[in-house]
């Protein structure tokens, strides 16, 4: 069969998964997926940066493919607002960690020093697009399940952020099946 | 292999004929699907895809080149899924190796037909099998 593919939001200490495919998800200042909640807004710094807590992301293959699914890549369209910056990484499954900080104001910065399991560094989310997709590890032959590295982005917000909800960005991801 | 009833085939399947005549459809006539690993590359003469029933792109393979099949799925989280049929082939020629391949846009019902895989999506290479290196 061909595959049935979800991208997952995982949130909280188990983690749970929501299926954000036909969805939105904000990156605001709790550990929570919403589609529109403004209740825990990343705060406007009045100096320096906050972050909002970071995003976990996971592909789930729901019908399981006939043959392999593999070559997975992630990239970012859109333009960040003044002030408004994205950064992503990536995490091996094992090694998720629940995005912590301080709900309202600002989640801890996504580091390898906040965030143990990632892969490297984070680095500039803007920079993998369509023409140079971030790759992303992983694989799953003719089984359901999840596969493939955790994608795991976090929003940055400066003092010369406006208020209100950002503009949408978008995240996608590919994959080749045989 | 997996069964699958005909309603919830995809939009578009393929299927590969052999130098011996001998043809291998993507679902069998008892509704196993196969998977494309399936094919001899050895031995494939031509794939075609198929849309509805209905050929929309067909691949001839020479003696020597190595058939590439791959169906690229995009899906952008809360937006439409896209999907393209990537069908190509591989040859070496001295040091270099050769390809064509076709790109079948599903949703846009588009065929683009290039010159080798590009550096960028949705035109950059698959990670090939062992069966497909040449």
């Amino acid at each position: 069969m061909v595959a049935t593919v979800i991208i997952n939001r995982k949130t909280g200490a188990g983690p749970s998964n929501t299926d954000i495919t036909s969805i939105n998800s904000r990156a605001n200042a709790e550990d929570t997926h919403t589609t529109a909640g403004t209740a825990n807004p990343v705060r406007i710094p009045a100096a320096g940066t906050n972050y909002s807590f970071w995003v976990t992301t996971r592909l789930e293959a729901t019908v399981a493919p006939t043959g392999t699914i593999d070559n997975i890549r992630w990239f970012f369209t859109g333009t960040p607002d003044t002030g408004i910056g994205y950064d992503v990484g990536d995490a091996p499954n094992a090694s998720y960690v629940q995005a912590t900080g301080v709900v309202g104001t600002s989640g801890d910065q996504l580091t390898q020093g906040n965030h143990a399991g990632l892969s490297g560094a984070p680095v500039d989310a803007t920079t993998f697009t369509s023409g140079s997709p971030k790759s992303v590890t992983g694989s799953i032959t003719a089984s359901t399940g999840e596969f493939g590295d955790l994608v795991v982005w976090q929003l940055n917000v400066d003092n010369t952020a406006s208020p209100g909800p950002t503009s949408s960005i978008t995240l996608t991801y590919r994959y080749d099946e045989t | 292999m997996t069964f699958a009833p005909e309603h919830h085939r995809p939009m578009v399947t393929w299927k590969a004929m052999y130098e011996d005549g001998t043809e291998v459809n993507q679902f069998q006539s008892d509704g196993v699907e196969l998977s494309s690993d399936s094919i001899s590359r050895d031995h494939v003469k031509s794939m075609t895809l198929f849309k509805g029933g209905v050929p929309v792109a067909t691949l001839d393979i020479e003696p020597g080149q190595k058939l590439v099949y791959r169906r690229r799925t995009t899906m952008t989280v809360g937006g439409p899924r896209d999907v393209c049929h990537i069908l190509g082939w591989r040859q070496r020629q001295g040091d270099d190796i050769k390809s064509r391949v076709l790109f079948y846009f599903e949703n846009k019902d588009k065929v683009e037909e290039i010159d080798g895989f590009r550096d960028y999506h949705p035109y950059d290479p698959p990670n090939f099998r062992k069966f497909e290196e040449v």
